[in-house]
This record gives structure tokens, sequence and C-alpha cells, in this order.
């Protein structure tokens, strides 16, 4: 390999590797706070993307999935952003009722009314999918895991799945089989860095990233329901009895992930395209990630993200015995099982030697 | 309702379900379903061992397809290219199968959340190493064909309506089987086990072997259904055991029941049928419905559907309405009624003059 | 003649920086009654762990019958991240202590309750109580999936083994029930029955008394003779002074992790420092 490959093999690791760094960001979020594992993490990205393409376009999708979707959207926004406000379930109900009328209005308008025929600029076409994105969380959140009778781990985690299924049928309804994709930000396709090539879109990709994490760490550690959210982590009883309410944490947590799920979805749409079928993958990538972070530290995600993104790229450049391209998605599944049984087996030894 | 009524029934059904499945095949009763059936019963082979390992170790298993699979091709290769004994090669296929499932039986220390990953990436894993094809032997994605028929003699199963009896013969062979098993002593460690793992372990029950015994007889069970739909479908390939299968598996086995050997029937029967007849004119929303079905299961019965019913059932239920359900029905009827009588009692006082 | 069935020396267990067992060093006469107490967060239950191999001890060691079950080998002083590590790749270097798995220790024949009870929900009574011979059968996966004559024979043995230790503790007649539906005091017979039908040498009982009334706690002091005269040597762990002084033929007394009496139940009512553990420093206020 010369060193010009492998200059371009690293600068795709790190195009790869910021999507992965993302996407294990959400399943850190949730799992740092509620301890379940969301196999639905992938199909917010996905979704996130199909949102961007389904604003940009305004192509034919079929109406009434879309409308009852963007309604309940809508009213998740608002509960959603009520909360924040106020942190008061009980009114959540009335607030609901009043953003969906308000805001289902000018969504479904612009998606099939008036101004349908408009083309949304593709910088608000990525930045509203992930409200709606974290809508979707939120709902998921309160369907599906609030309402589950003596939750267990495994019945939280088959729950998820159900979850992603559900989801991933509907986009399939909603987009069809095709792959879907949204404009670039930027007319240039590329721009050369040293002597690799660098698709442009990444750099927004990368700019998302450090935003997202720069916000994310201001969040947790400067304001008041960031901290709880961290606190409830860490012990939720404990954060429940300083009047912390461990469910609502989840909540947040959820339309959090979510959010920057859709956020890494949007983003990276106009360079990778997506079809109702990729969350899967991009989900399991984004687990590897985290795991190597060890799941409850966003900067360990982000790590992970990248040397995933750097090994892969690399396994596909050295193409020697089993390490090649056709390998290139295998190792990251064996070193995953790798990692989890030596953490696992520290924790016991550790436990084990006090 | 009279209870005894009830449990006699229960036992007439049992004759009555056999005739039924035993008739379906015949064309002039459910004939055109020889095929679906088929296929049922050998999802239920491998529901069984998945009801058993997720009922007993309270783990979740996202790969067993992966166990399928292997079956399915070691079967396939070695009875067409290598042209060994149908037979004797299913039993080489369980064998290599279930050195497989012991090897990887490590992972079983992992706790449930990383258990469910790290299942799902070995499911991700074989499948992928059959697509890829590094060795030349699997086929890549169009798999291998020319294998041949499963016979006994002379006498070959070549049709339909001779392997609807063959699956469901060996179905019906690994329900009695795991029965005995689990009514012995083997079944009441692995109850113990998952009633108390710490309990368990304090008798002298080593809670890791036993998990690893369940785990590999679950993928023995995959192996052995995997092998005979080699034989069945006379094609292998990486199709027929993608990710999601495991997902799909981990349906029927949810709905039939966690630690239920006989509800694993219902479970498959139920997932196959909406997947194949019922669902399949709706394309995509196949996934959805099934998802929905997947959560609300799990929120509201963790237990699994037919266990549920059985517990309602017994439980002082209404044939297999389960009391809470049925007390809601009765209150709501005698609500009505109530509210039907005030409003004529009412009427007649209320009358302003 | 003293016959030690059980012995510690030095038997330490610290969690981080707490000692929860502080260089114990206890013999245990075989047929025999011990009662070991102190007041709350005294050690007992670490003790308990130690005992069956559920924790490995930091060090000292814990010979059963004179042989040793669990020895500490080496102290590294402080272990860091990186030796647990390569401990972990390395079998023989994995354990710097000779332990006996717990598993194994129910074979040789020491077996706990607990404090919790810990019942198999999902099995009726008599199912509880033939788990408890497991051990002491062989049959394997084979003899049991083809119902094969050996499966017959030893089901038979457990089951009239389990009549037998139901009916030693009174529970006779709700061989049928499901576990979970009988009562606290008699879910704990259950759990004695249970631990009896592994044939064990030594029975350690986990806090018997909790939740009992006087009445029960009469019916357990007669059971727990009864098995102290089968020939099996009972240790139990209770806070229940009448119970203990009453029952024990001996009683060691902890306090945070340490030993600081033992003797008859007469001889540690009166040890001084029996009393101030108890009761607290302030001996005006005796």
């Amino acid at each position: 390999m010369t060193w010009e490959q492998f200059q371009q093999y690293i600068v795709i690791g790190i195009q790869d590797g910021s999507i992965y760094a993302l996407i294990g960001l959400g399943f850190t979020i949730i799992y740092a706070v509620t301890n379940i594992i969301n196999f639905a993490q992938g199909e917010f990205v996905m979704l996130g993307g199909m949102c961007s393409y389904m604003l940009v376009d305004s192509v034919d999708v079929p109406t009434t999935p879309t409308v009852i979707i963007a309604l309940l959207c809508a009213a998740a926004i608002g509960a959603l952003i009520h909360l924040l406000w106020s942190r008061q379930t009980s009114r959540l109900m009335l607030s609901s009722m009043v953003v969906l009328l308000l805001g289902s209005i000018p969504l479904v308008l612009f998606l099939y009314g008036e101004f349908a025929s408009m083309e949304m600029p593709v910088g608000i076409a990525s930045f509203l999918p992930i409200l709606m994105v974290a809508a979707v969380g939120f709902i998921m959140y309160l369907l599906g895991i609030q309402t589950a009778r003596r939750p267990t781990t495994v019945g939280l985690i088959i729950i998820t799945i159900g979850a992603a299924l559900v989801i991933r049928g509907i986009a399939g309804v909603i987009w069809g089989d095709k792959m879907h994709r949204t404009p670039l930000y930027w007319e240039q396709r590329t721009i050369d860095v040293l002597d690799a090539t660098v698709h442009t879109q990444v750099l927004w990709i990368l700019a998302t990233m450090v935003i997202v994490a720069i916000l994310l760490q201001l969040f947790l550690s400067r304001t008041m329901l960031g901290k709880s959210l961290k606190a409830c982590a860490h012990n939720p009883i404990g954060a429940g009895l300083m009047g912390i309410n461990p469910k609502m944490m989840a909540l947040i947590a959820f339309a959090l992930a979510a959010a920057v799920g859709g956020a890494i979805g949007a983003v990276m749409t106009p360079k990778v395209g997506m079809t109702y079928e990729s969350g899967f993958l991009y989900g399991l990538y984004g687990f590897v990630a985290a795991s190597l972070g060890g799941f409850r530290s966003p900067i360990g995600a982000v790590i992970g993200g990248f040397l995933l993104g750097i090994g892969r790229a690399l396994i596909i450049g050295v193409d020697w015995w089993l390490f090649n391209s056709d390998y290139k998605d295998v190792w990251p599944m064996v070193i995953l099982v790798v990692i989890l049984l030596l953490r696992s087996n520290i924790l016991a030894e550790e436990e084990r030697l006090g | 309702m009279s209870r005894k009524i009830l449990s006699q029934w229960r036992l007439l059904l049992i004759p009555v379900v056999i005739t039924f499945m035993a008739l379906v095949p015949f064309d002039w009763f459910l004939g055109q379903y020889k095929y679906l059936g088929t296929v049922i019963g050998l999802s239920t082979i491998v529901t069984v061992g998945l009801c058993l390992f997720m009922g007993y170790t309270g783990q979740v298993s996202l790969g067993q397809a992966a166990f399928y699979g292997i079956g399915m091709y070691f079967s396939a290769v070695l009875s067409s290219v290598h042209g060994l004994n149908p037979w004797l090669a299913m039993l080489i296929a369980a064998c290599v199968t279930g050195l497989v499932a012991l090897l990887l039986g490590i992972i079983l220390r992992l706790k449930g959340n990383y258990l469910a990953m790290a299942t799902l990436a070995v499911g991700f894993v074989v499948w992928k190493i059959a697509v890829i094809d590094d060795m030349g032997c699997t086929g890549g994605p169009d798999g291998i064909r020319g294998i041949p028929y499963l016979s006994i003699g002379s006498f070959e199963f070549d049709s339909q309506f001779k392997r609807y009896y063959l699956v469901w013969g060996f179905c019906l062979a690994i329900l009695l089987i795991s029965q005995s098993i689990v009514n012995s002593r083997i079944g009441r460690a692995l109850r113990a086990v998952h009633g108390s793992e710490e309990a368990a372990e304090s008798l002298g029950i080593n809670v890791f072997r036993f998990k690893l015994k369940i785990f590999v007889v679950s993928a023995v069970y995959a192996s052995i259904a995997g092998s005979l739909f080699a034989h069945h479908q006379l094609h292998a390939s990486p199709g027929y055991f993608e990710p999601i299968d495991s997902v799909y598996l981990v349906i029927m086995a949810v709905i039939g029941g966690l630690a239920s050997i006989w509800g694993a029937i219902f479970g498959a029967g139920a997932v196959e049928i909406l997947r194949n007849e019922i669902l399949i004119h709706y394309d995509k929303w196949n996934m959805v419905i099934l998802g929905l079905i997947l959560m609300v299961i799990l929120i509201l019965m963790p237990e699994g559907l037919f266990v549920a019913l059985k517990t309602g059932y017994q439980q002082e239920g209404v044939f297999f309405i389960p009391r809470r359900i049925w007390r809601l029905a009765r209150s709501l009827y005698s609500g009505i009624k109530g509210f039907h009588r005030r409003k004529i009692a009412g009427s007649l006082q209320g009358e302003p003059d | 003649m003293m016959d030690i069935i059980l012995e510690t020396k030095g038997l330490t267990r610290a969690f981080g920086g707490l000692v929860a067992v502080d260089t114990v060093d206890l013999q245990i006469e075989s047929n025999k009654i011990t009662a070991v107490i102190g007041p709350n967060g005294a050690g007992k239950t670490t003790l308990f762990n130690l005992i069956t191999g559920v924790y490995a001890p930091t060090d000292g060691e814990i010979l059963f019958k004179g042989e040793p079950i669990s020895k500490v080998l080496s102290r590294s002083g402080r272990h860091n991240r990186f030796r647990v590590i390569a401990d972990s790749f390395i079998n023989s270097l994995r354990y710097r202590s000779y332990q006996v798995s717990p598993v194994q220790r129910t074979k040789l024949g020491i077996v706990r309750t607990f404090q919790h009870v810990h019942l198999f929900g999902n099995m009726n009574v008599i199912e509880n109580v033939m788990t408890g011979q497991h051990l002491r059968s062989s049959y394997g996966f084979f003899e049991a999936a083809f119902l094969l004559p050996k499966r017959h024979r030893e089901e038979t043995r457990i089951t009239l083994n389990a009549k037998k230790y139901l009916n030693m503790v009174g529970l006779g007649q709700h061989e049928n029930a499901d576990a979970m539906s009988l009562p606290l005091g008699q879910q704990k017979l259950l759990a004695i029955a249970r631990a009896l039908a592994t044939e064990p040498k030594l029975l350690l009982l986990d806090e018997p008394g909790a939740g009992l009334n006087r009445l029960e706690k009469q019916d357990l002091s007669d059971l727990i003779r009864r098995i102290r005269d089968m020939g099996i040597t009972v240790v139990l762990v209770e806070h229940d002074m009448p119970l203990v002084m009453g029952l024990a033929e001996k009683v060691i007394v902890l306090d945070t992790g340490k030993k600081i009496a033992e003797g008859t139940a007469a001889q540690v009512q009166k040890d001084k420092r029996v009393i101030a553990a108890y009761l607290g420093e302030d001996e005006d206020e005796l």
C-alpha cells in the first residue's frame, strides 16, 4: 500500500468513522440513562435521512400514513417543548392538543397543500428531521417502554427490536424500496487534502459531530436537566429521592438520542443515500462504536466510532488473507464479541478479588 | 361454566388436533397448504429450542437462524457435493452445529443486553460467511442446488405430501423429547436456574454449564430443522437464514410462550401464517404488524402469549379468555345493564311536572 | 473428643476499602449447633458467602474436614487493572488462590439457606425439594429424553427422599402446592427441606427465624435439634437472642468483621465486649 493510498484510506476511515461515532453516541445516551440498549437507534438514523428527503423533494408519498405521522410528530414536538419548559406531565395532554393543531397545519400544508411545489432549502430540510425523529423517539418511549409491566432487561430489548421493526416497516410503506438521496449542501463534491480526496459532505458531517458533541457536553455538565440525566444514570433511586423523575429523564434521553440519530441521518443522506433497510447495519456499527467506548462514555463512543471507521477502511486497503473488503463487515462483529467478553471478564475478576 | 366439562373437553382436543393435522396434506382437505404446513413444522422445531433457551436462561438469542443455516449448508454440501447418505449428513451437520454452539457458549457469560448483541453479531457473521463464500464451497449468494431427497431404503420423500409427514414426525419426536427432558431432573435444574440462580448454585447446580447445555440443544434442534429444509427445498442459500429471520424466530417464541414446549406450535404457526398467507398481500406492513405484535406481547404479557392464555385459563378463566379480560367484560356488561335500568327508572321519576 | 468440621484461619475479605471480614479464626465442631451473632453489618452473611465459595477471600484460608477448600497463595498488594486483564488471559495465574468452586463445596456437603428464602417459584413444593437431590442423582440428557429405566429408578428414589424430607420439616401434606403459595414460615421450612435433600454434612442457615412468630420459632428450634441428631452440623446466623440462647451449643460473636467473643450462650451473654457491641460504648446506660 502506498503512502497516498494509506492517506486515502485514513480519510475514508474518518469519513465513515464520524458517522459511526454519532450513532454510537446515540446508543450511549440511552444506555447511560436507562440501561436499555436501543435496537431502534439505527432506524432513527434512517428516519432522519428519509424525513429530510421527504421535506426536500416533496415527492409522491402515500398521504394517509404520512399525515398521521406528521400529526403525531407535531404533538410530540409540542409535548417535548412543554416538558423542557415546565416539566409537568399533567399538562402534557393539553399542550399536545394545542400544538397538534398549531404545529400540524403548516407541516401538512407544506407537504400537500399550498407550498407542495416549493423546494425547501436543504439546510432547513436537515434541521426539521431532527425534531421529527426526536418526536418518534419520544413516542416510542411513551408507548413502548414506559407502558411495559414488570420490565426485564431482556424484555425491553425485545420491545426496542419490535419498535425497530415497526419503524422500518412504516418507512418501507411510505418511501418504498428505492434508495433516496438529498442534494449536497455544497455544490463542490470533493476537495483535496494532502494527497487524499475528501468528500465535502463529510466536512458537514464532521462539523455536525463536533457541534453535537459540544452541545451534548455543555448540556450534560452545565444545565440542571443535563445533570439530572447524569444523576439518573448513576443511581436512579437516589436521583428519584432528590426529586428527579427517572421516567422523565428516560423520556428525554430517548428523544435526545433520536434527535442525534436524526441529525446524523439527515446530514449523511446527501453522501450515502438511504433505504428503508439501511438502519440495521448502521445501528450495528453504532453499537460496536459504543461498545468500544464502554457504553457509558460519549467520548468513548466517538473514539470508538473513529477506530471502527479507520479499522474498516484499513482492512479494505490491506487486502491480505481474511482482511479484505469481503470481510470488512465481519471483523467489527468479531471485535465486538471479543470486547464484550473481555469487559465482562474484567468486571467479574474485579468483583471476585475485591 | 363448569370446569370439569372444560377439562374433559381438553382431553378430547388432543386427538382432534392430531387428526386435523394428519389430514391437512390431503387435497380434499387443506391440500393447498401442504407447503405452509411443512414450513410451520420446521419453524416449530427451531422455535422449541429457542423457547427453551429463552425461557430457562432468561436471555435472548438473536442469532438462532445461524444454526439453522449451518445445519442446512452442511447437509446440503455433504449430501450433494460429497455424495454422503443424507441421514449421515444430517447427523454430521447436527454434531458440527452442536460443536459450534459449544465453542460459542462462552458468550453466555455475558449479561442480558450484551448477550443479545453478541448473538446478533454471530447470526450476522455466519450469514455473511455463507454469502462471501471465500473458499468456494457454499455457492455464494446463489447457494447450492442438486440436493438429494431423504429416503428410507427405497422409499424416497420426493413429494410435498410425504415430506409434510416427515417433518411433522420429526417435530413431534422433538416435542416429546423436550417434554420428557423438562419433566426430568435436567428440567428441574433448568427451572431452578430460571427461578433463582443463586439458590440453584447453592444446591450444586452449575448454572453456566446448564445454560450452555440448553444453548447447544437449541442449536442442534435448529440444525435438524435446517437439514430437513435442505432436503425439502433442494436448495440451500443465505437468503433462508438472514439476520432478520432470527428476529422472526424470537417473535414466534414470544407468541408461543418462553418456557413452553407445545406453545411453540402456536407461535410458529401464527407467525408463518401471518407472514405467508395474510400479510403477503400487504407487503411492508408485514414488518409493521409483526413488530407491533412483538411489542404488545412483551409489554402486556412478558412470559409469552400462549403461556399467558394458558395461565389465564387456569386461573378460572372461561375457555381461553384470561380472568382479567373476562371480568372486565362482565363489569362492562353489568355496567351497561345498570345504566340502562337507571335510565328507565330515571325517565319515570325525573320527568318534570 | 472435639471433631472440627470447619476451620478458618485468618480469614479476611475486603471490598475495596471496606473490610467485611477481618482476620477471623474460628472452629466449628461437628454434630453441634453453632450460632454466629453480631450487630448488623458485622460480616455474618459475608462469612457464609466465603464458606460456600461465592466470594474468594482476600487473605486467609478455610479448611473443611482438615482439607483446604480456600487458600490464598500470593498477595499482590494493590492489584491494578492490567494485572487483572493479564490474569484473566492466563488461566494458571488466574487463581492467585486455590478455590474449591461452590458447586464442588455442595458436593462435599456444605449447603446454605438464604435470608430471603429464594425458593423456585416456578415449581411446586415437592419439586423444590427434589431439586435438592440433583447432586445425589446422575442420569443425564440421554436417559431423560428417551425415558430409559435408569431415569425411572432414580426418579422414584428422588421422589421418596423428597417426601421423607418434607415430612421431616412437617410439610408433608403440602406436596403439590405451589411453592410461593405457602406462608413465609412454611416457605422457610421448605427451604430447609430443600437444603436437607442435598444430604449435607454442614448446614448453614442464614437467619432462619426472621419473620416467624413465637410458635414457628419453637418448631424451628425442634427441627434444628432433630437435624443435629441426624449427624449434620448446623451453623446459624440469627438476630433473635432467646432463640439462639436456647438452641446453640456454641456462640461466636462478630462485630465489624472481627470475632470479639466465643463460648457458650451464657458466657457470651455476660461478655462486656459483646454488650458494648450491641448497645454501644455507653456503659453508664447498663
